[in-house]
């Protein structure tokens, strides 16, 4: 099998930045300088290379002496209207806990986008897509989503199985009420259509035989698994050919072992890391190699880092960033030291990418369904907000942030001076290639340049001036890209 | 006010561009402005103000809604031998006579059926049911056979077909996304996710709760969340430039956004409509109609509906909803002077199986009833309730095709040939007054 790896000489500025944004969520102009110096090997090591230590989840992932049942059963002596009001009231508690774990995630993503880890973990995130809506504690998303990262860079198949048992899938999936004889198929259904083979490569029967494996799965109040054999259904399984008295872990490695597996896994990975569709023969090569690997992560995405077709001309430039990784890019691009909680908060309603809450258990579809008018507009009407640039009521609305959530927003405002540097010191063509080239990455903009050098004569050289070129530099169609 | 209708080439022409997007006009100007008009001439522009014109509300009920427990067949004792725990109890049924009854909880919609304005389709399906969510969804909204994949959607081809082009907010979809549906050769159709558009919108979002971190999060009430699996769908993702995609969508934008939320801030709300999304969602579709909008084909959601564990409270809170808010919404045209204008239609990917799970719900069916609602319905019970006993592979059996409800909508209320949206001949049915 031979792969077409990456010419030396394809090595440059421009292939550089673009693997820095498709692996992590791109950087400053001297953060993609640095990395291309690093070389090809060199940058694929850094990338794959854990971060140091992260910061701390503000949420306890399995809350100790959270009693859940001694809850429920005092609630049992109050009547239904008064359930419900402290059902509601729990849940404005594990929102305000949801609002802390989607901001650490996004700050952890600032603070390592140099790397794959929170890239990859937030691909996990969409795939095995659970959503606060119905698990409905902040905590267990927390645990979901450290699970996530742990085994992110591992074996598949481990990964599969750590999330068969995690809180906030149990839950989602209705695993914990699913018991013998009559099991529930939502979860069995999933793994394979979603989670590792695809729609069509199974058979209906087949998902009847893999629910009765999954039976019995149960969580405790503090969300730690446990099998209850009562409810288990120990008998004869027949799945894919395999016949045993199977069990989750049992019919995970049976489905995983399937070739189509491997074919599905690679193909997501390709297109949500290249942004196109990866067909024969180098969709069938990378899956045999993947399998030979024994579905490891690692090795897999070293060989896709290090292929010339992720560097094509065609995918430079050509996936639109998702509102996560318009978020996240965004920040790190204009070096605002950290995600500001507020316009981010707002910009993942509105663009339609909630951490925590996908709209469905398929994740987020992406690519082109990102641009609608409604987020397209979105994006252009909050990313000045993102940057700083128009504080309006920022402290009124930051005390009030901090009186429903309990905790002080993060904000972060664009250094003009520093982006757009001495503005009377440098030549004009000079310095709006520069700012044009930290808004899109090393290249050629010149219709954009055109614009900005209009601007310039007209309005001259001032702060207010640079905030404009900037402004017309974040609100372009271009700027959706990455 | 002006209430002209602005083109692509009106607005380019007279650039009053107040917007933020006023910034990203100019960078693509030249090329796609000029591309734009040649295409425009050369397409048939007859595009009818819409003030006149039939209009299609579609009503998405997102995650398979057991169609068993909405519309009952309380006669029949193989349902409450399959359904224990679930089947509703005999005698709280709605009855509509012909042996089914509503779901308690619909009653707004009874008294529409009993004022003629309700037109129940039951043992809707096609051939080769397919059980995945996705897939099905796939499957209603391109129109295609079980086997085949197309990629645009049937009210998107009808746009293309037989709407001319030229207005963009032909179709208006509220939320965040366009629903596969409106999928087209060129983007088509305008998201409005309720308020928030255009320069000024701005201001009023931020006096809106900062907190609000997700619509989602805001409802507190949980009686059951269960089937929340399924919230919404996205639409599809078609291959091809990225940027000249991102600059369409830009001008489509700039010429929408400002009338539509002139229009909905403009007009006051109805009343009766449930809190929550369904009811804001139907609301604001009752006022962009008042308020003159061109639009034919409007797009709404309601998700949640994918009950597979302890499925009863859930289901009754979301049938109560759909039925309410679809109830007042009609209520609320007909005080506007717009209900024989108007046509909603449910849709649901599919029904969810007859006998129940060990968990206290349903898994995913096949067959299902949907609604039509509107002054241009002719109200009544069509189609048979489907046979408990003789299934496949444990789901009903559909009688009537789906792309026949499509056809019958595009051939007697949007007068269109359907051939040329769905490729094949359906039969129709006589769902739509002749007036």
């Amino acid at each position: 099998m031979r792969f077409k790896q990456l010419p030396a000489a394809g090595w440059t500025r421009e292939t550089a930045a673009h693997l820095l944004r498709r692996a992590g969520f791109g950087g400053s102009p001297q953060e993609t300088y640095a990395f291309h110096a690093l070389g090809l090997e060199g940058a694929i090591n850094h990338l794959l290379t854990p971060p140091p230590a992260g910061l701390e989840c503000p949420v306890n992932p399995l809350p100790q002496g959270h009693d859940l049942a001694k809850r429920m059963a005092e609630m049992s002596d109050i009547d239904q209207a008064g359930r419900r009001a402290a059902m509601a009231e729990r849940r404005v508690e594990e929102r305000k806990e949801l609002v802390k774990v989607q901001d650490w995630w996004l700050q952890e993503m600032y603070r390592s986008g140099d790397r794959v880890l929170e890239k990859v973990t937030l691909f996990w995130h969409g795939h095995f897509a659970t959503s606060f809506q119905k698990v409905n504690r902040a905590a267990f998303m927390a645990a979901q989503n450290v699970t996530l990262r742990e085994q992110a860079l591992g074996s598949f198949p481990e990964l599969v199985k750590a999330v068969s048992r995690d809180p906030a899938m149990i839950i989602w999936l209705d695993l914990r009420g699913s018991s013998s004889p009559v099991p529930n198929e939502n979860f069995a259904r999933e793994l394979l259509e979603l989670f590792t083979l695809g729609e069509g490569n199974y058979k209906e029967e087949d998902i009847k035989e893999i629910a009765r494996a999954f039976t019995g799965y149960r969580i405790g109040p503090q969300g730690r698994f446990w099998q209850a054999p009562r409810h288990t259904d120990h008998g004869v399984k027949r799945v894919f050919g395999r016949s045993g008295r199977l069990t989750g872990d049992d019919v995970i490695d049976i489905a995983t072992a399937q070739p189509q597996c491997a074919r599905f896994l690679c193909a997501k990975i390709w297109r949500y890391f290249v942004g196109n569709q990866l067909e024969d023969p180098l969709l069938g090569d990378l899956a045999e190699y993947w399998r030979r690997e024994r579905l490891e992560m690692r090795p897999l995405l070293e060989r896709l880092f290090s292929l010339e077709a992720f560097y094509h001309p065609s995918v430079i430039a050509n996936q639109i960033k998702s509102p996560i990784q318009w978020i996240v890019q965004t920040c790190r691009s204009f070096e605002l030291g950290s995600v500001p909680t507020l316009p981010a908060a707002r910009a993942m309603r509105e663009l339609g990418q909630v951490l925590f809450l996908p709209p469905n258990v398929k994740g987020w579809v992406g690519d082109k369904s990102w641009i609608t008018t409604a987020t397209l507009t979105a994006r252009n009407n909050l990313v000045l907000q993102l940057l700083g640039l128009e504080p309006s009521r920022r402290q009124e609305l930051a005390a009030r942030f901090v009186s429903q959530n309990g905790f002080e927003p993060v904000t972060a405002t664009l250094d003009i001076e520093k982006i757009c540097g001495r503005i009377s010191e440098l030549d004009t063509d000079t310095e709006l290639q520069t700012l044009a080239e930290r808004a899109f990455g090393p290249g050629h903009y010149p219709h954009e340049i055109e614009v900005m050098r209009r601007e310039m004569e007209e309005a001259g050289r001032s702060a207010a001036t640079m905030q404009r070129l900037v402004k017309t530099l974040v609100t372009s169609p271009r700027f959706q890209l990455c | 006010m002006k209430n002209s209708l602005k083109t692509r080439r009106e607005f380019l022409r007279t650039s009053a561009l107040g917007a933020a997007l006023a910034w990203t006009i100019p960078q693509f100007l030249d090329r796609t402005f000029y591309a734009l008009h040649a295409a425009a001439v050369d397409r048939l522009t007859q595009v009818t103000t819409g003030k006149d014109a039939p209009i299609l509300v579609v009503l998405q009920m997102a995650g398979g809604n057991d169609g068993l427990n909405t519309v009952i067949p309380f006669e029949d004792d193989a349902y409450y031998r399959a359904r224990p725990t679930l089947a509703i109890d005999r005698k709280a049924g709605l009855k509509l006579g012909d042996n089914v009854a509503l779901a308690p909880v619909l009653e707004p919609l009874e008294r529409l059926f009993g004022e003629g304005h309700l037109a129940i389709v039951q043992g809707v399906g096609y051939p080769n049911p397919n059980r995945s969510h996705f897939r099905s969804t796939e499957i209603w909204e391109t129109a295609s056979d079980a086997n085949q994949t197309l990629v645009e959607g049937w009210l998107g081809r009808y746009f293309d077909n037989c709407c001319g082009g030229e207005d963009v907010t032909v179709g208006v979809a509220i939320g965040n996304g366009l629903p596969q549906s409106f999928a087209a050769k060129e983007p088509i159709g305008v998201a409005f996710n309720g308020g928030q558009q255009g320069p000024r919108g701005r201001k009023r979002l931020e006096e809106e709760s900062e907190s609000q971190i997700a619509p989602e999060l805001a409802e507190t009430d949980v009686t059951s969340s269960e089937g929340g699996t399924i919230s919404s769908f996205e639409g599809a993702s078609p291959e091809g430039d990225s940027l000249a995609f991102i600059q369409r969508t830009a001008l489509n934008a700039a010429v929408s956004a400002e009338r539509i939320r002139a229009i909905s801030q403009s007009r006051p709300s109805g009343e009766g409509y449930p809190q929550g999304r369904l009811g804001s969602h139907l609301s604001l579709i009752a006022r962009l109609i008042d308020g003159g909008m061109p639009t034919r084909v409007y797009y709404a959601s309601q998700g949640g509906y994918d009950t597979h564990n302890n499925q009863s409270g859930t289901h009754q809170r979301l049938l109560s909803e759909m039925g309410e808010a679809v109830a007042a919404f009609l209520n609320d045209l007909k005080l506007r002077g717009h209900l024989d204008r108007v046509v909603l239609m449910t849709f649901s990917e599919f029904g969810r199986r007859v006998v129940e799970n060990g968990s206290g719900g349903t898994d995913h069916g096949a067959a299902a009833p949907l609604f039509l609602a509107g002054g241009g319905v002719q109200g009544g019970l069509y189609g048979v309730s489907p046979s408990l006993t003789n299934l496949d592979r444990g789901d009903l059996i559909h009688g009537i095709d789906f792309r026949s409800v499509y056809a019958t909508i595009l051939a007697q209320w949007l007068r269109v040939e359907p051939v040329g949206v769905l490729g094949k001949t359906f039969p129709q049915l006589p769902l739509v007054t002749s007036s």
